[in-house]
């Protein structure tokens, strides 16, 4: 049995895994990647990235189509096949993981395929296609990521009730789809699938919709999304499903406690990811763990000294470019404890400044402080806001429904926190986000020059207001 | 490419420097690393170790003239180099490319609020220059070439609008405080944390890992601040090269504290013991001109104002705000700007001005009950004066009776090579007189 000897060995090769790794060689680690399924993980495979390919199509399909209709066209919809669409979303996923395989060659990281399980804090066993093989390692980051989540009565079958998996996978469109939960996976898919033409429920247990989002955001979306035809239970309880012929009946529990079915074709489960922590050996190892999430310290170590653990298995944000940032963190950590290489300059990833993003139309994006929060924990804030309608750029193309929205404090002008929703948010966001992390404060943003007609302009603006000298307003 | 060789800061407050004499000549070949020249400031003399290696094509700054920190002083290059260009103007575009290298642009603002935003950073922007021996030394590890541009800029360490905000509202000069931002930028966390000087619980607790114990003998030495690094270099200066001597003489105080109780019978504000001390001192230096002098390497500098530094502790450290002219200033006037002094002291807020070049210093532990106490010279001062607490006691008579009496003991510390013990001692006898009997200084 061969026994292979490395600085580090990264438990998954998702976007925490990967980057990690790099990171690690670019550093003088050696270093190797143990991946049980494709480089690139959810994320690339079954997550964002074709998700997000199915978002863009989606919305060119259903604004091409509306502006045809509204200039007197006709639309024939004969021999379309949402198979193409959907080919082009593996295509882009292929693409990418192929990427991911060819940046970890290129930075002499050894891939190995198999499942890895720890036998001690330097001992790794991979069981993979060509038998078990022993890793020796260093140092040991854990980066194996999640899988969607199910709720007692909706057993996920990847046939009608289905996982975001199930439904990234499906080569054909449902006539109608439920989708349980109404978070950002459940809100982008109900998006996606009402473009191509699915009549589409969401249920969602709490009281509106994105629950994690700005209340204000939150709104604007959930009225988009009404006047398009896509009918939201919010505050409902979907207590249990059960099959009807060919139909699927859902058994909703409202608010006010009045019960309703409702018939689909297809329910999508959206309601969380679960860590995958399970089979590792970490509960022989006593790491410290919380329902089956891994606590972790500074540098991202977890409670068994030379390994560290990022991404969706951890209490951070379940977020592929939180669990980049902290597997750079993690491998600049133990670069510096075996190659004497700079410590990282931050300690641990500052949940301050991880920005989130729903890819739905209108897009929605937020960091930092929430105006909810500092409301509920008193702490001393001021909300700037500022419409899209009043931007030149939003009016011109078409989408006026929007709003900047900065949460500062009133004495020092700095930025505490921003959401948007809108035309362009999830790209937008990081304007404030670097003005937020370098310290900068609303004059500075306000001072920037942005171009017109962009649609950039809304924080300058929302920037002025809050400084009381908003111009388009 | 011929280049500028600039004015570096070689210690943390210099803002400009002296050049005291050339160690390579002109059209000499020097290495990255050997010293181009020796550098004066008010407070020391350095070695400018060259950043780069080359020729040095042609001195702009002769032995004895000073130059600002980023202001060219030499040319260097590649032998035969035509250097007309750089000859030319080049000290006014020295000062315009010190201004735009002075740091993070100031912040801009477009609404209320804006011109006390400028106002502020243009202040920050205009604290003499600190820059980093780090940089110096980063482009001497003999990779750097002279083509590969000039030498890191001096000017006010990077750091964040909001922690420029935050050492504005505490008065704090940026200088102090070490950056923990990416490359050193100080973050409004460095600004508060210096002030405050607490652990944060919130941000270094944890949890579940368990630093290793090498972490944690690593964390246990913290780096000084800079106040601290310029402590221990000027009184290290001063110690180890000033030839100290200590003069000490017991006097009466009675006289002094009556005189003091008289002026402040109605007076809310009560006139502090160390302007007495101050104005006393000054009456005596008025009549002893040699002690009030700078040691200076090509001579001794007779002050021609009598300006009295006075320690003040800190919580992390010590400075001595001067006092201008104090044989012209009343007491109540000496008083009046002691305190300003002190209290500027305090929060940080004192200028240069306000703290460098007294001639003569005096430092009180009364306030401790220290009987007496030696102090370390304060350069380029040659005298400092420790006063120890005013103590009970008996003493004998001038009829050989006992009786008790208020004491205090002076010890007079003297730099051997500007002040001579006789000189030392007469200074110290007349200062002791005039403050047994203050009415003499008025005669």
């Amino acid at each position: 049995m061969e026994e292979m000897q490395y600085d580090l060995v990264v438990i998954g090769a998702g976007p925490g895994g990967y980057v990690a790794a790099i990171r690690a060689s670019q550093l003088g680690l050696s270093t190797a990647v143990v991946e049980k399924d494709q480089p690139g993980g959810v994320c690339l495979n079954i997550g964002c990235i074709p998700s997000k390919s199915l978002i863009h199509q989606a919305r060119l399909f259903s604004e091409g189509r509306a502006l045809i209709e509204k200039a007197g066209g006709k639309v024939s919809l004969e021999g379309f096949d949402y198979r193409a669409i959907w080919r082009a979303s593996r295509l882009a996923a292929d693409r990418l993981s192929k990427g991911v395989s060819f940046l970890l060659k290129k930075n002499n990281i050894e891939l190995i395929k198999g499942t890895a399980r720890l036998e001690g804090a330097n001992s790794v066993t991979v069981d993979g296609p060509e038998g078990e093989r022993h890793l020796r390692a260093r140092a040991v980051i854990l980066a194996t990521g999640s899988r969607p989540r199910s709720i007692p009565g909706f057993d996920i079958d990847e046939e009608r009730i289905l996982s975001s998996t199930g439904l990234l996978m499906r080569e054909s469109l449902p006539s109608r789809l439920l989708v349980l939960g109404a978070g950002a996976i459940g809100m982008e898919f109900a998006y996606v699938m009402h473009a191509f033409g699915v009549s589409v429920t969401v249920v969602e247990l709490m009281p509106r919709v994105l629950p994690l989002e700005d209340e204000e955001s939150a709104r604007i979306v959930e009225k988009r999304f009404r006047s398009r035809g896509i009918e939201i239970h919010t505050g409902a309880r979907a207590g249990g499903v059960e099959t009807a012929g060919d139909q699927l009946v859902v058994h909703v529990q409202d608010s006010q406690g009045s019960t309703f079915d409702i018939e689909t074709d297809a329910v999508l489960v959206a309601i969380g990811r679960a860590p995958n922590t399970e089979g590792l050996g970490l509960e022989a190892l006593g790491m410290r763990m919380e329902k089956g999430y891994i606590i972790t310290g500074d540098y991202h170590e977890t409670s068994c000294a030379g390994i560290y653990a990022i991404g969706d298995i951890t209490t951070y944000p379940q977020l592929a470019h939180a669990a980049s940032r902290a597997g750079e963190i993690a491998a600049e950590r133990i670069a510096h404890l075996l190659r004497g290489s700079p410590n990282p300059c931050e300690k641990v990833l500052d949940r301050r400044f991880i920005p989130s993003a729903v890819y739905c139309d209108p897009e929605v994006a937020s960091f930092g402080l929430s105006e909810a929060r500092a409301r509920e924990e008193g702490i001393h804030h001021a909300v700037a806001r500022f419409p899209y309608r009043a931007n030149g750029r939003a009016v011109a193309a078409e989408a006026p429904e929007g709003q900047a929205k900065i949460v500062f404090d009133p004495e020092s002008h700095a930025i505490l926190g921003a959401s948007l929703v809108g035309e362009g948010a999830a790209d937008l966001i990081h304007e404030m986000l670097l003005a937020s992390q370098a310290e900068l404060r609303l004059e500075d943003v306000a001072g920037l020059v942005h171009a017109h007609p962009t649609v950039s302009e809304v924080l300058m603006e929302a920037a002025k207001a809050g400084l009381g000298c908003a111009v388009h307003i | 490419m011929a280049e500028y060789i600039r004015m570096s800061a070689l210690s943390p407050t210099m803002n400009e420097g002296r050049i005291a004499s050339w160690k390579i000549a002109e059209g000499s070949t020097f290495s990255s690393g050997d010293v181009l020249c020796e550098v004066e400031t008010d407070k020391a003399s350095m070695d400018y170790e060259a950043p780069v290696s080359g020729v040095l094509l042609k001195i702009l700054l002769p032995a004895g003239a000073t130059a600002k920190v980023g202001e060219p002083i030499a040319i260097a290059g590649r032998e035969g180099e035509d250097i007309s260009v750089l000859t030319a103007p080049e000290r006014a575009s020295a000062e315009t490319a010190l201004q735009g290298a002075s740091g993070a642009p100031a912040p801009q603002a477009a609404g209320p609020g804006k011109a006390e935003g400028n106002t502020a950073s243009a202040e920050l922007h205009e604290l003499p220059a600190h820059a980093s021996p780090g940089a110096v030394r980063a482009s001497a590890d003999g990779k750097a070439r002279l083509s590969a541009g000039p030498i890191a800029p001096a000017g006010v360490p990077p750091s964040s609008p909001l922690a420029r905000l935050r050492a504005r509202e505490r008065g704090i000069d940026l200088r102090l405080v070490r950056g923990s931002g990416p490359n050193g930028r100080i973050i409004e966390r460095d600004v508060l944390d210096w002030t405050a000087d607490t652990t944060d619980p919130a941000r270094t607790a944890f949890s579940g890992a368990t630093e290793s114990p090498q972490a944690k003998a690593a964390s246990m030495l913290e780096p000084p601040s800079r106040m601290r690094s310029i402590i221990a270099r000027r009184l290290s200066d001063s110690f180890f090269s000033a030839p100290h001597f200590y003069l000490k003489k017991k006097i009466r105080a009675q006289a002094l504290l009556d005189l003091r109780a008289y002026a402040n019978k109605d007076r809310a504000e009560k006139l502090s013991f160390n302007a007495f001390l101050i104005k006393i001192a000054a009456m005596a230096l008025a009549r002893h001109p040699e002690i009030n002098v700078f040691w200076r390497p090509d001579g001794v500098e007779r002050r021609t104002s009598i300006d009295i530094g006075l320690a003040v502790a800190l919580d992390d450290g010590l400075i001595t705000p001067a006092v201008r002219q104090c044989d012209r200033k009343t007491v109540s006037e000496i008083d009046r700007e002691l305190k300003v002094l002190i209290e500027k002291a305090k929060k940080g807020t004192l200028a240069p001005e306000e703290y460098e070049g007294a001639g003569f210093t005096i430092t009180n532990l009364g306030s401790w009950g220290i009987d007496e106490f030696t102090a370390i010279i304060n350069p380029p001062a040659s005298a400092i004066l420790a006063v120890g607490a005013i103590v009970r006691e008996p003493m004998a008579e001038d009829n050989d009776h006992i009786a008790i009496a208020s004491t205090i003991t002076l010890t007079l510390g003297c730099d051997h090579r500007s002040i001579d013990g006789a000189m030392g001692a007469a200074f110290l006898a007349d200062l002791a007189g005039l403050l047994e009997h203050p009415a003499a200084a008025l005669v």
